[in-house]
């Protein structure tokens, strides 16, 4: 077993599981509730087999997108279907109105990257991902995410929703908001009355830098003294 | 989760726990059933025995937890995993005998020769006309598995009349979920035949033996 296996919960297992992060323990017993085999919650997780399955529930805390998961079969408790949404095309779904405004101004480019940035965020995943899930860059395979087995059964569970966008939000939020993170303030959506912005990073043109500059290297002082 | 070992059978035990306490007792995880009476019980313990019974006891702890998650008291069911040596292992895999018994010390009621089905199911009827004033022709025709549902001290009486039994399978309806039958193990509560006791998915709690 390995060592992550006996950490002790970082979750108050007192509280409802409805209003605490969810940790492994809760995998087996959404599992009880559902009256699902392992094998079939492997597969409605996007589990690899029975030891990946066991892994995962011996885990403190359980990832925000295995989480998701769990939370949306909670609203939709029936197995995902076949079909299923690309990343790409939810990303377009959930957030091109927003991203509206902005097209054809000098904004659209930030807009287009804090929202990639809350929606790789949904999934528990760096705002570095964006750039590969939402590249337009056609070398790459943008309906396959063969490392993700928990979000492609997102996307599949999505699709049986009527709404995507309003049910991946406010799942979503309610995942973070219990690990102590609001969405709507770390990653909020532009829009026309508060647009994107950006602070310049680094020393401002015109200010000295406090550091003193570095003395010359001694070879190079030999060099010059030579030439000279 | 336990792995089972070689010339071990797997059970688990239900552990009604307030949130996740730092240790649990085994002895207290005995897997209580509809019409068992505790003080014929001493020095025995039940267990859940066999995949689908888990599965079913798995739903029933989960539904009980769901139900009583805002319960003042005790509010949750963990499930404890453990092995339990069985001598002479092979043996139980055939249908059980006089002879296999006196090997193996295991009983179970789905595997077990006629001869020695017949001869447990008289012993009982005898019991249960003496001890609860039935009328022996409403339980002479009764097969012994609806018996051990029905009667369930009848396990407990054959562990003090039968001394080579150590291990017995039979079906119970058990008191988390009384609607639905499980395969359950009673076996002498023997500390040295225990092993890899643990809190499924939560191995940090302590399991005092």
């Amino acid at each position: 077993m390995n060592a992550t296996a006996h950490q002790r919960p970082q979750v108050d297992l007192s509280k409802p599981r409805a209003q605490r992060p969810m940790m492994g323990l809760d995998i087996e017993e959404w599992r009880g509730e559902h009256n699902l085999s392992k094998y079939d919650a492997q597969y409605a997780l996007g589990f690899r087999n029975s030891n990946h399955y066991n892994k995962m529930c011996a885990l403190p805390l359980l990832p925000e997108a295995l989480e998701l998961l769990i939370r949306l079969y909670e609203e939709v408790p029936r197995e995902r279907g076949w079909a299923r949404y690309s990343i790409k095309e939810l990303f377009h779904l959930m957030y091109d109105p927003a991203l509206e405004p902005f097209v054809g101004t000098e904004l659209e480019t930030w807009a287009r990257v804090d929202l990639g940035t809350r929606f790789a965020k949904i999934f528990g995943r760096s705002s570095a991902r964006q750039y590969q899930w939402l590249s337009d860059d056609r070398r790459r395979n943008d309906t396959d995410l063969p490392a993700y087995a928990v979000i492609e059964c997102i996307l599949s569970k999505l699709k049986q929703v009527d709404d995507p966008r309003e049910v991946l939000e406010r799942v979503a939020k309610k995942v973070w908001a219990m690990r102590g993170v609001d969405l709507d303030v770390e990653f909020r959506v532009p829009t026309p009355d508060f647009p994107p912005t950006r602070e310049k990073t680094g020393r401002k043109p015109g200010v000295k830098s406090k550091k003193a500059a570095a003395a010359p290297a001694p070879a190079r002082k030999q060099a010059a003294a030579r030439k000279a | 989760m336990v792995a089972k070992q070689r010339d071990m059978i797997q059970l688990s035990f239900l552990a009604h726990t307030r949130d996740v306490p730092e240790r649990i007792r085994l002895r207290d995880c005995s897997l209580a059933f509809a019409g068992h009476h505790a003080e014929l019980s001493t020095g025995l313990i039940t267990g859940v025995y066999g995949g689908s019974a888990k599965q079913a006891a798995l739903v029933a702890a989960s539904r009980w937890t769901q139900e009583h998650q805002r319960a003042a008291g005790l509010n949750r069911v963990l499930m404890v995993d453990l092995n339990y040596r069985v001598d002479n292992f092979h043996l139980t895999r055939e249908q059980a005998r006089r002879d296999t018994v006196a090997e193996t010390g295991w009983v179970h009621f789905d595997r077990i020769g006629a001869a020695l089905r017949d001869e447990l199911r008289d012993q009982w009827v005898e019991w249960i006309v003496r001890d609860t004033g039935a009328r022996r022709a409403s339980v002479a025709d009764e097969s012994l598995v609806n018996l051990a549902l029905k009667y369930p001290d009848c396990v407990a009486k054959t562990f003090q009349h039968e001394k080579a039994v150590r291990c017995i399978v039979h079906p119970v309806n058990p008191a988390i979920d009384p609607s639905i039958v499980l395969w359950a193990a009673t076996l002498r509560y023997d500390k040295k035949r225990f092993e890899d006791a643990s809190v499924r998915f939560l191995p940090h709690i302590q399991i005092q033996l």
